[in-house]
C-alpha cells in the first residue's frame, strides 16, 4: 500500500554514518526527512486512527478543531529537527520548535483540549512516526543502520520530547494565566457583588419612595457606571409609565427627563415591561427607533425591567455620552440590582400605603372622638333644660306663678326642638353615608316652610333679631317639604351660632324664568364673617370654623354638610358669601318647581324606594 | 314663698355665670325659692366683672362661655386675694374625669355636670356655704380629686 521514496535516500543517510562520529551530520537524516515527508499522509492517517480508539472524547473535539493541521506541523517539526545538520542550526531549530510547540499547545490549550489528551495525541503520534521509520527501515533490509537507527530515534525523541516539554510549560503558563484571569475575575465580581449588597443595603434601609428611587438612581449610575440613569415606575392607578420630575433620577437633566416620558419612550418602555427583557442600545444613531428623535449627545441606552417577585414594576434606562458595550455579566449585575431596586420600591410604597391607611383610620378615630364628645354635649345642653325645667316645675315647695309655669313649658317644647333636630340631622347623615339618602321632589311652598322653621326657633335667638324678606309670590321649589325646613333651620342655627349678636335676615326671590328659573334663599348675619381659608371648607363634614367665640351650642360640624347634601340632591346650589368682619351670608338656589312629566317622578321614586 | 322666711340674717347673694338664658332661669327659680339673692352673668367677662361688684356669697360658674371661659373666670378669682375666697360651684357640660380634677384642682369647691337635678344643686349650695372654714374646705376638695382619681385608675 506504501510505496518507497523514489529516491535513495535511504543510502545516502547510511552514506553519511561514518561521517557522523557521535555528531549526527545534517545530511544524515535528510533522507529520512524526506522519506517521512512523503509518508506523512499515512503516519497521521495512522495517528488518526489509534487516537480515535485511545481517546474518543479526544477524537471528538479534534474534528471539530482541524486536527490534521496541528499533527502535520508537528511532523514538520520533526523533519526539520532531522534535517538540521550543524549545532547551530539546530540550537536554532530547538528555539523555532519550542516556540511554535509552545503557540499549539497553548492554543489548543486555549481551545478546550485537557493536558492528558494532548500527551496522549503526541505519544499516539510519535508511535505512528516511529512506525513510518521502521517501515523505511524493513524496506532496506541487508543495509547495516543500527547504530544510526538508534541515532536518528533518538533525534526524533528529542523533537518529540521538546514538544512534550513545550506543552507541560504552554499548559502552565496557560493555567497560570487562566487562574491569574479567573482570580482577577473574582476579585472582580466580588467588589461589584459587595458593592450591589452596600448599594441594596443602603437603598433598603428607607422606606420613602422618594429617598429609595433616588439612592437607586444613584446607586445604579455608580454600578453600572455610566453617565445618567432613570427610573419610571407604573403608576398603579393610571397604568402610566414615567420618570417622575423632580425624584428617581440621577444625572439627567430636565430635558432628558422629558424626553424619556415621551412617546418614543412609553412604547419602548412598555414593551420592555411587558417582555420583562433588558434592551441595550450600543449607537442610538444606529438605531432606526431613534431616527427622529433629539439625543442630546446620547449614545449608548440600556434599559432594564425592573422586577419583584411576581411583577414588573418599572424600567430602570441607563446612559451614557460615549458608545459602550455592556457584557452579559453587566447586565446580569445591573438585572440583580434593578430586582433590588424593584423591591425596594414596592415595599416602599406598601408602607406608604400602609402608613397612609394607617394615619386616615388615626384621623377618623379622632374625628369620631371628638365627635361622639361633641353629640353628646350638643344633646346635654337641650336634655339639661328639659331636665331643669320639669325637675324645677315638679318641685312641691315652690309656689310658681302661672306665667312663669307657662314660660318653663314652652322652654321644655324648644328644647325638645333642639334635640329633635339634632337627632335628624345624625339620621340625615346617617343615611347620606350609607347612601340610603332618599330624593322624593314635592312641590315645596318656600314661604310657608321657612315661616314653620323660624317659629321653631324663638326661644333661642338670645341677642339676636330675625328678619324675614319673603317674596310674596306663592313659589313652589322642587325639593322635599321636611328635607327644605331641615336645611332652612340648619342655616338659621348656624346664623344664631356664629354671630353673638345682631339682626338674622332671610330673604326669597324667583331668578329667571320658564325651565331655567330658580328660588333664591338668602340667610345673612352680622357675625364675625367666615375668612378665606375657611369658606371654602364650611360644607365638609365635621367641618367647623375655629372663631373664638366658644359657647356651648359649638355645632356637630354636620348642618352645613347636610344642607349641601340636600340642595345638591334637588339640583340645587348652595354657598356662601363673606368677608371676614362683615358677616356671612349663604345663598341657596332651587329649582322652581313644575309639573314634571310623570315618568320622570315615577323613575326617581322607583329609585328612591327602598 | 317669702324671701325671708329661710334665714334671719340677710338673704345670701349667689351669682350665676351661664350663656344660656334657660339655665340661668332655672337655677334662679330654684334658689329664689330657697330664699337666695339671685345675680346673673351671660358670659365670663360679664361674670368676673360682677364677682368684684356684687360680692356674692358663692359663684355658680359655666365653663363653655363666649368672651371669657369658665376656667378663665376661675384662674382670675383665685389669683385676687379679694376673691379667692368665694366658693365656686361648677356647673358644666364638660363631663370628662379631666375636667371634673381641673376643675377642683383650679379651686372649684364643687363639680356638677349638666343635666343636673336643681334640688341637688340648691342642697350643695346650702353645705357648701355652711363650712365656712378654708382648711375645711380644701381638704373636701382635696378628698374628692382623690375619690375621683381612684375611680379612673378602677
Amino acid at each position: 500500500m506504501m510505496d518507497l521514496p523514489a529516491d535513495s535516500s535511504g543510502l545516502e543517510f547510511a552514506n553519511n554514518i561514518s561521517a557522523s562520529n557521535g555528531v549526527v551530520g545534517a545530511t544524515a537524516f535528510s533522507g529520512v526527512a524526506r522519506y517521512l515527508r512523503k509518508d506523512s499522509k499515512r503516519i497521521l492517517e495512522e495517528w488518526w486512527v489509534a487516537i480515535k480508539l485511545a481517546s474518543p472524547s479526544f477524537a471528538e473535539l479534534e474534528k471539530m478543531r482541524n486536527p490534521i493541521l496541528y499533527h502535520e506541523q508537528s511532523l514538520d517539526l520533526i523533519i526539520k529537527a532531522l534535517e538540521a545538520s550543524t549545532r547551530s542550526e539546530q540550537d536554532t531549530l530547538l528555539e523555532q520548535v519550542t516556540r511554535m510547540a509552545r503557540e499549539m499547545a497553548g492554543e489548543r490549550l486555549r481551545q478546550g483540549f485537557i493536558l492528558k489528551d494532548i500527551l496522549l495525541s503526541l505519544a499516539v503520534f510519535r508511535s505512528a512516526v516511529l512506525d513510518a521509520v521502521g517501515r523505511m527501515l524493513a524496506n532496506r533490509p541487508g543495509t547495516a543502520f543500527s547504530v544510526n537507527v538508534l541515532q536518528m530515534e533518538k533525534r526524533i525523541n528529542e523533537a518529540m520530547d521538546i514538544q512534550v516539554a513545550a506543552v507541560a510549560e504552554a499548559y502552565v503558563n496557560a493555567r497560570d494565566a487562566v487562574i491569574r484571569h479567573r482570580e482577577e475575575m473574582l476579585r472582580f465580581h466580588n467588589y461589584q457583588l459587595v458593592k450591589l449588597n452596600d448599594l441594596s443595603t443602603q437603598m433598603g434601609e428607607s422606606l420613602n419612595m422618594i429617598t429609595v428611587l433616588n439612592s437607586a438612581a444613584e446607586a445604579m449610575r455608580d454600578l453600572a457606571e455610566i453617565a445618567a440613569s432613570a427610573i419610571a415606575i407604573k403608576d398603579p392607578k393610571t397604568g402610566e409609565l414615567k420618570v417622575q420630575p423632580d425624584y428617581g433620577h440621577s444625572g439627567c437633566s430636565p430635558a432628558i427627563v422629558q424626553w424619556l416620558n415621551s412617546h418614543l419612550f412609553k412604547e419602548l418602555g412598555e414593551t420592555i415591561f411587558d417582555e420583562g427583557r433588558p434592551m441595550t442600545v450600543i449607537n442610538v444613531s444606529d438605531d432606526e427607533r431613534f431616527a427622529n428623535a433629539p439625543a442630546f449627545g446620547i449614545t449608548t441606552m440600556v434599559c432594564i425591567p425592573m422586577r419583584t417577585a411576581d411583577k414588573v414594576i418599572g424600567v430602570f434606562y441607563g446612559i451614557d455620552y460615549i458608545a459602550r458595550e455592556f457584557s452579559p455579566h453587566e447586565v446580569n449585575l445591573i438585572l440583580t440590582f434593578a430586582n433590588q431596586a424593584a423591591l425596594a420600591a414596592e415595599n416602599a410604597r406598601f408602607y406608604t400605603q400602609l402608613q397612609s391607611a394607617y394615619e386616615e383610620l388615626q384621623e377618623l378615630d379622632k374625628v369620631k372622638d371628638e365627635f361622639v364628645s361633641i353629640a353628646s354635649h350638643e344633646i346635654r345642653t337641650p336634655l339639661t333644660l328639659v331636665k331643669g325645667y320639669s325637675a324645677t316645675l315638679l318641685r312641691p315647695d315652690l309656689n310658681l306663678p302661672p306665667e312663669k309655669r307657662q314660660k318653663f313649658i314652652v322652654g321644655i317644647d324648644e328644647a325638645c326642638n333642639r334635640l329633635i333636630n339634632l337627632i335628624d340631622n345624625l339620621l340625615s347623615v346617617s343615611r347620606i353615608e350609607s347612601g340610603r339618602f332618599r330624593i322624593n321632589p314635592q312641590p315645596v311652598n318656600v314661604k310657608e316652610v321657612i315661616n314653620h322653621a323660624v317659629a321653631g326657633f324663638q326661644g333661642q335667638l338670645g341677642q339676636h333679631t330675625l328678619l324675614l324678606e319673603l317674596s310674596d309670590d306663592e313659589t313652589r321649589a322642587r325639593c322635599n317639604r321636611d328635607q327644605f325646613e331641615q336645611v332652612i333651620s340648619n342655616l338659621i342655627s348656624n346664623a344664631i351660632k356664629y354671630s353673638l349678636e345682631g339682626q338674622i335676615k332671610i330673604a326669597t326671590r324667583k331668578l329667571g324664568e320658564g325651565a331655567a328659573a330658580l328660588v333664591e334663599i338668602r340667610v345673612s348675619d352680622q357675625g364675625i364673617g367666615i375668612s378665606e381659608e375657611h369658606i371654602k371648607r364650611v360644607f365638609d363634614k365635621f367641618y367647623r370654623a375655629e372663631t373664638g367665640l366658644t359657647r356651648k351650642t359649638q355645632g356637630t360640624g354636620l348642618g352645613l354638610y347636610i344642607c349641601k347634601s340636600i340642595v345638591s340632591s334637588y339640583n340645587g346650589e348652595i354657598w356662601a358669601e363673606s368677608a371676614a368682619g362683615e358677616g356671612t351670608t349663604f345663598v341657596v338656589t332651587l329649582p322652581v318647581w313644575r309639573n314634571e312629566p310623570k315618568t320622570n317622578t315615577t323613575a326617581e321614586n322607583a329609585e328612591s324606594a327602598e | 314663698m317669702n324671701e325671708n322666711t329661710e334665714t334671719t340674717v340677710a338673704a345670701r347673694k349667689v351669682l350665676v355665670i351661664d350663656d344660656e338664658p334657660g339655665i340661668v332661669d332655672i337655677v334662679e327659680t330654684n334658689l329664689l325659692g330657697d330664699g337666695f339673692e339671685v345675680v346673673s352673668a351671660k358670659d365670663g367677662r360679664e361674670g368676673l366683672a360682677k364677682v368684684q361688684s356684687e360680692k356674692p356669697e358663692l359663684v355658680i360658674l359655666d365653663v363653655m362661655m363666649p368672651h371669657m371661659d369658665g376656667w378663665e373666670v376661675l384662674r382670675h378669682m383665685e389669683a385676687d386675694p379679694n376673691t379667692a375666697g368665694i366658693p365656686v360651684i361648677m356647673l358644666t357640660a364638660k363631663a370628662s374625669d379631666e375636667d371634673y380634677i381641673h376643675g377642683l384642682e383650679e379651686g372649684a369647691i364643687e363639680y356638677i355636670t349638666k343635666p343636673f337635678y336643681p334640688q341637688e344643686l340648691v342642697n350643695r349650695i346650702k353645705i357648701t356655704l355652711m363650712v365656712l372654714n378654708p382648711r375645711m374646705r380644701d381638704e373636701r376638695r382635696r378628698n374628692l380629686i382623690t375619690k375621683r382619681r381612684r375611680l379612673m385608675e378602677e
